[in-house]
């Protein structure tokens, strides 16, 4: 089978309306009947961020701003990338009654999911970007003029990574329980909340076969230190990114016939 | 126009759909062999061949679990075939079933673009029938709510005028007009005269043999994923009672 990515694309364009309806719709509907509405995306995380940012600059005995700094670039990128992880499980489980009613590319349900996560997360971490800069917690430098890179490419990261944990999901459903965990171990296992240099030096090399590792890496350090990452970073993130993205869309070109016959 | 060529759709029927990887490992363990078996292929559809030319209208007819529904799945692209093609000659995507995605969490507004959109219109174009779909299913008051909140004859009524008057170029019905009050019913009746006038290609299931026999001008008899009979309605009902 060959994979044609230009034309698997323009077929998912033909439906960019559908995308744009679910995303608005799903968004609006997301804070309708909440009081305080859209705002909720930006006070949870800062409450978020405080509780975290609270305890472990205590336990980490660390500067608090700075930890703080830290902190908040790494988590937010990684939220992006665990939100919709969690969520892929179900992006053709929990699409059911469209795909079994009306054609549609099955791209189609994974970029629904990933776009909306996106636009949430451009969202939240603006606002939050810009309250820290006016509290004095942040410096803004010309670095971070570059951080749409990374998160460009973290998302053709998880739209590959989605394709493919909502295919196995459909097959084997115990996955909706298993990326969870996954996604907490991966938090955990990633330097945000601490420091890389806390990381004992012989447990390195694990560190460094984590992508997520490069991902908030390239997307924290100009945020960090108002410089740009190694290269060597930059270069492990597209080449990732990249491969998995392919590998997503050959996967769901793959069985995309066979996902309705599943469910 | 629409054109099947020895179209075959096989598929793995799963008996315990809920198979879990657990089950998997522990019975691979214990070098354990399937006993019975979990799955059985199904021949859904079994070479079919049909040519439906642009005035013509076909029916559909045939028991449950005959493949009738599944064929109208293929012709709308829902199911890939195993083998053989399709080919489908209209821009626009055709509805199989009204309602079909619809999202009951959205409002009916927000439903016509969704609907509108899914079938490949642009905003602009769905704009431009959003008053008279409004309108034409009576539902003012209620068109900023989500359908949900609607009864059962309420979202029928949407549906049916979405469906209908965006004005596919195929129409695909599967047993289009089960709800709805009487009132909307005659009113349904005639749209759906005009809209079948208008179409490219008209294909419709249904049980109700008096509506092939009114609507249709060819008819197929469907039986275990193979056509049995192919011509006028008035004949191939005679046979769907005289054979099956």
């Amino acid at each position: 089978m060959k994979l044609n990515i230009i034309k698997e694309i323009k077929e998912v364009l033909k439906f960019k309306w559908v995308i744009y309806s679910f995303v608005s719709s799903t968004l609006k509907m997301r804070y309708k009947r909440s009081v305080l509405g859209f705002f909720w995306s930006l006070l949870g995380p800062v409450l978020n961020y405080l509780m975290v940012g609270i305890v472990f600059s205590f336990l980490a005995r660390s500067q608090m701003d700075k930890y703080f700094v830290h902190m908040f670039a790494g988590t937010a990128i990684f939220n992006f990338f665990s939100v919709v992880t969690n969520g892929s499980g179900n992006v053709f489980i929990g699409n059911e009654h469209y795909i079994k009613k009306i054609y549609l590319p099955k791209l189609t349900f994974v970029l629904n999911l990933v776009l909306m996560e996106l636009i949430n997360f451009i969202f939240g971490f603006t606002a939050l970007l810009l309250l820290g800069s006016i509290t004095g917690y942040l410096k803004l430098s010309w670095a971070m003029l570059t951080l749409p890179l990374p998160v460009l490419f973290m998302f053709l990261f998880v739209v590959g990574l989605s394709s493919m944990l909502g295919l196995a999901t459909v097959y084997f459903r115990d996955l909706l329980h298993v990326i969870p965990i996954l996604t907490q171990a991966l938090f955990f296992g990633t330097p945000i909340l601490y420091a890389v240099d806390m990381v004992p030096q012989r447990f390195l090399f694990i560190y460094k076969l984590n992508p997520l590792y490069y991902f908030v890496d390239w997307f924290r350090t100009p945020i960090y230190t108002g410089q740009l990452p190694m290269f060597s970073t930059i270069v492990i993130c597209v080449a990732t990114s990249l491969i998995i993205f392919t590998l997503g869309l050959y996967l769901l070109k793959k069985f995309e016939n066979e996902i309705i016959f599943r469910l | 126009m629409i054109e099947l060529n020895n179209v075959t759709l096989k598929y793995r029927l799963l008996h315990d759909r809920s198979f879990s990887l657990k089950e998997k490992v522990i019975n691979s363990l214990h070098k354990r062999k399937y006993t019975e078996k979990t799955s059985e292929e199904f021949l859904a559809l079994d070479q079919i061949s049909i040519k439906i030319s642009q005035k013509e209208r076909l029916g559909i007819i045939g028991k449950n679990g005959a493949g009738k529904s599944t064929l109208l799945k293929v012709i709308s692209g829902i199911l890939k075939p195993t083998q053989g093609t399709v080919t489908v000659d209209g821009m626009i995507q055709p509805l199989i079933e009204i309602a079909a995605g619809f999202n009951p969490e959205f409002t009916g507004r927000e439903n016509i673009y969704l609907n509108g959109y899914m079938l490949g219109f642009t905003p602009q174009q769905i704009k431009a029938k959003e008053a008279e779909i409004i309108d034409f299913c009576e539902l003012e008051k209620f068109i900023d709510v989500p359908i949900k909140y609607y009864s059962s004859g309420m979202t029928v009524r949407l549906a049916f005028t979405i469906a209908t008057s965006i004005e596919p170029e195929i129409l695909l019905f599967d047993e289009m007009l089960s709800a709805g009050d009487a009132s909307f019913i005659n009113k349904a009746k005639s749209r759906l005269d005009t809209l079948v006038e208008k179409a490219k290609g008209v294909v419709i299931v249904s049980h109700d043999l008096n509506l092939i026999e009114q609507f249709c001008t060819r008819c197929l008899v469907i039986n275990a994923g193979k056509i049995e009979f192919d011509g006028m309605p008035i004949q191939a009902n005679k046979f769907y009672k005289d054979h099956l």
